[in-house]
């Protein structure tokens, strides 16, 4: 009897992780959404946690409905009946409907310290860490990168590049808007330039740095500090980032705390966290990206070594929201083969 | 009415209600309402060159892997004495249970601009290298998931026919292509359009696969269009038109298909036949043998050799590792129950419940086969977004979450599943029917005593194959993102989502390796499973 076995086994397995909020129902409890490779045994998630609830005395809940933009869209679903005290891992893209759903608190934190290449003023939304855009390339296939988008978009096509697609992918996004950003009115032009070069448009992130780890193309949009993760944790310095001239799109990443929260003071505790030196160390080394704020410890050698865009390239968010949709229409007919 | 009629039914309303329940929740989350669904956009350009991607890509690679998987089903039913034959339909059970982005892999790492053939080619001095993205690509990988999914179920429709015809043909001499002519043929044709639906399901709703080497954006399918609709746009009602455009294109080109096909007659058969051919297959069909090995076994080769490189001392130290292989096996063991249960009573209530015509048993077929392929036409994630907007706010998310995962599970694999059992329970009927008729045997009883000891091959067959299904499956899974909830294909995806590539092709190896693991033990069990 096998199964009614695996049926006891699967209630034993379920059970006890849906009370375990209710027994600790004398401490605060935190609950955060964020995407899923924040909270994985890698990622920030553990570090922070341990370190955060050794202040607060209350504990952290994560709960990870999937990537950035799956946060954004469980907060629009579930609306007033949320469980969030705190959203985090959103990005500047996905700030002005966030921003739309009503349902955010000003941060009231202290954002003296930051140090992004762009000024940040917003009263909701607090940045954690930021990247840049970048096409990494293969040095083993590739001895002289493109130094331009532009150069990239007239290339030949003998070295593709794999990007993702800007309906289900972040980094998609970041590159449609790059080439907005860099080319205007252009882009739908430029964009039928660059079809040929392009190998593929994967759904996600994932596919795409697969395809490309897997040598079967010598470029693909990633972040300048893809870099690092090769150099630091596999000591492997074959992937760089291409520096372009017109500079490079920012990406900043950012949280805020949900205004219905029973635990308002405590989630803005947690936001200050964020950008303290303790966390601001502890974030470029497990998620892979730059600090938004001095950590307490030096980052590890390679991220000094990193390309640093000499301009950063970013949109504003409520024109992205409005006009989204109409880019991609724009870029759907231009790629289309 | 009577009882096997009412079980059934409940089955019907059980998994038809959940699916609709869904699609209600997704439409009345739409701003507009029902009557304000966008549903002119599915004339709008980018729709139809959806349909028209979809609708070529599809019959092509249902024609491809069909036209394919017969002369592998004919090998494997005229010469059953050779070496390493019981492994090969073994094997055709393993591409469907792996996800979808490690099989590309697996195809890219053999026919990829840096795959083993370009490497070959540039060896003999041709400098050339393949590019499989594009149409080209997409076929590709759908004829690897599906011809060996097409050839086994044509292997064990044939094993099925009774003995006599058999050896009727083998004395009468026929060999070649007269055989084919006289025997095989009509054997097989009834049966194909019934296999050929089941194929195109799964290559209407094909999203990663068509997105990862499809070259761009032209090559698109609905569930890409639905994926975008709920993601990007949040936009329910469009997701719900575009979810009910799928619906009726396949259940269109299901009813043509039986139009063709009806349903194939299932005679009882056992497969203790006598042997055609000796141990030595002639040189023709091990060339044979050998076109489908690089086809179907290459990429696996290629996944296993990718995977024995990640670091195992510390793969197997991780805890996530073991909890998501629990979690994995826990959901489908329970997804393989509640399916097996479903699809028995099914067939209990088409078989013994109904009279042979009327309206009550129209009604039953359709919803019949409605659940035994139509719903593979609906994205698991539209079951997921409905039940999600339904459940928002409820306690327990993760335990909720768990649940919805097993009935969507459970759900995907019914169509696999009644193929399995429907066929060995009305053979069943045929054999036993008067004598439970006679004993006044019935309900409960009946199963103890007469279905459960008959059918323990089949129920053991469909219960590997459900499991089989659900553990490769990604779409339930990932919608409700419980963080407790990390099966391995998701636990494959967030390691190579972090960079960690060697350890997604350690756990994909691990992965196939536990199914393959399953599928042997389903075949000790049942020498004719699916």
């Amino acid at each position: 009897m096998y199964l009614s076995r695996a049926i006891r086994f699967a209630v034993a397995l379920v059970v006890p992780v849906s009370f375990a909020g209710s027994a600790w129902a004398q401490e605060r409890v935190l609950t955060i959404y964020t995407y899923d490779s924040f909270i994985a045994d890698w990622g920030p998630g553990p570090v922070l946690t341990e370190a955060f609830e050794a202040q607060c005395s209350c504990t952290l809940d994560w709960v990870a409905p999937g990537d950035g933009v799956a946060v954004l869209n469980r907060l629009r679903f579930e609306g007033d009946t949320t469980d969030a005290d705190v959203v985090l891992g959103l990005d500047t893209n996905l700030l002005a409907e966030a921003q739309q759903t009503g349902l955010l608190a000003p941060h009231e934190t202290d954002l003296s310290t930051l140090e992004l290449p762009v000024e940040w003023q917003d009263e909701t939304f607090v940045p954690f860490d930021y990247g840049y855009f970048a096409v990494i390339y293969d040095t083993q296939a590739i001895e002289t990168p493109p130094t331009s988008l532009a150069e990239l978009v007239a290339s030949d096509g003998s070295q593709p590049l794999v990007i993702q697609d800007p309906r289900t992918s972040t980094p998609g996004l970041g590159f449609l808007l790059w080439m907005k950003a860099v080319f205007g009115d252009d882009a739908a032009e430029r964009w039928q330039e660059l079809s040929d070069t392009i190998l593929t448009v994967t759904p996600g992130w994932s596919e795409a740095y697969g395809l490309f780890t897997q040598g079967e193309a010598p470029m693909v949009l990633s972040y300048t500090t893809s870099p690092a993760y090769h150099m630091v944790v596999e000591e492997e310095g074959r992937y760089q980032a291409a520096a372009f001239e017109e500079g490079h799109y920012i990406q900043i990443e950012i949280a805020a705390a949900v205004a219905q929260s029973g635990e308002l003071d405590l989630a803005r505790e947690f936001l200050a966290f964020l950008i303290s030196p303790q966390a601001q160390s502890v974030i470029p080394v497990t998620n892979w990206m730059l600090p938004v704020a001095p950590g307490s410890e030096a980052l590890p050698e390679p991220f000094e070594r990193l390309v640093e865009p000499t301009q950063a390239l970013l949109l504003d968010p409520q024109i992205v929201a409005e006009r989204r949709g109409e880019w991609v229409d724009e870029w759907l007919n231009a790629v289309d083969r | 009415m009577n009882r096997a009629l009412v079980s059934g039914s409940f089955v019907l309303l059980g998994f038809g209600g959940f699916t609709l329940v869904a699609l209600v929740a997704l439409i009345s989350a739409a701003d507009g309402g029902p009557l304000g669904l966008p549903i002119d956009r599915l004339a709008s350009p980018y729709a139809l060159r959806i349909l028209g991607f979809t609708l070529s890509q599809a019959f092509l690679s249902v024609g491809l892997s069909i036209l394919g998987a017969i002369p592998l089903a004919l090998i494997v039913i005229r010469y059953r004495r050779f070496m390493g034959r019981d492994w090969i339909i073994r094997l055709l059970a393993l591409p469907l249970a792996l996800p979808p982005l490690v099989a590309v892999i697996g195809l890219l790492q053999v026919w990829g601009r840096s795959g083993t053939v370009s490497d070959l080619l540039q060896f003999l001095g041709l400098d050339m290298r393949l590019s499989i993205f594009g149409m080209g690509g997409v076929v590709l990988a759908h004829v690897f998931f599906n011809l060996p999914l097409a050839a086994r179920l044509m292997i064990t429709h044939l094993e099925r026919q009774p003995d006599t015809v058999f050896r009727l043909a083998d004395q009468l001499g026929l060999s070649g292509w007269s055989r084919v002519r006289l025997l095989e043929a009509p054997l097989l044709l009834p049966h194909l359009p019934a296999v050929a639906g089941l194929v195109l399901m799964l290559c209407i709703g094909s999203f990663t696969i068509v997105l990862t080497l499809g070259g761009g954006p032209a090559s698109a399918t609905y569930e890409v269009a639905i994926y975008q609709a709920l993601r990007f746009d949040f936009d329910p009602g469009l997701a719900a038109v575009f979810t009910l455009a799928q619906l009726v294109l396949a259940t269109t080109i299901l009813l043509v298909l039986h139009r063709f096909g009806g349903a194939p007659d299932d005679r009882a058969g056992t497969s203790s036949r006598p042997q055609m051919g000796g141990e030595n297959l002639p040189r023709s069909v091990l060339a044979l043998l050998g076109v489908y090995g690089l086809l179907l076994l290459a990429p696996l080769v290629a996944l296993a050799a990718a995977g024995v490189g990640a670091e195992w001392e510390r793969l197997v130290l991780l805890p996530r590792l073991w909890s998501a292989t629990i979690t994995s096996l826990v959901i489908a063991a329970c997804s393989a129950c509640l399916s097996v249960t479903g699809a028995y009573l099914l067939a209990v209530g088409r078989d013994r419940g109904l009279a042979p015509r009327g309206v009550a048993r129209g009604l039953y077929m359709a919803g019949y086969a409605s659940v035994g392929s139509a719903v593979l036409a609906i994205p698991p994630i539209i079951l997921g977004a409905g039940w999600f907007i339904l459940l928002r706010g409820a306690a327990h998310q993760t335990a909720l979450a768990a649940v919805m995962v097993i009935i969507v599970n459970a759900l995907m694999a019914l169509p696999f599943v009644l193929r399995v059992l429907a066929p060995a329970h009305q053979a069943a009927m045929r054999r036993y029917g008067s004598l439970c008729a006679g004993l006044g045997l019935v309900g409960w009883r009946r199963f103890v005593l007469i279905d459960a000891p008959v059918l323990a091959r089949p129920f053991a067959a469909a219960c590997a194959f459900a499991l089989v299904l659900s553990v490769g499956d990604l779409g339930a899974a990932a919608i409700f993102g419980a963080y407790d909830l990390v099966t391995l294909p998701i636990l494959i995806l967030n390691l190579m989502g972090s960079y960690r590539t060697t350890d997604a092709a350690g756990v994909a190896l691990a992965l196939a390796l536990f199914v393959f693991a399953l599928i042997w033990l389903a075949d000790r069990i049942n020498r004719i499973s699916l």
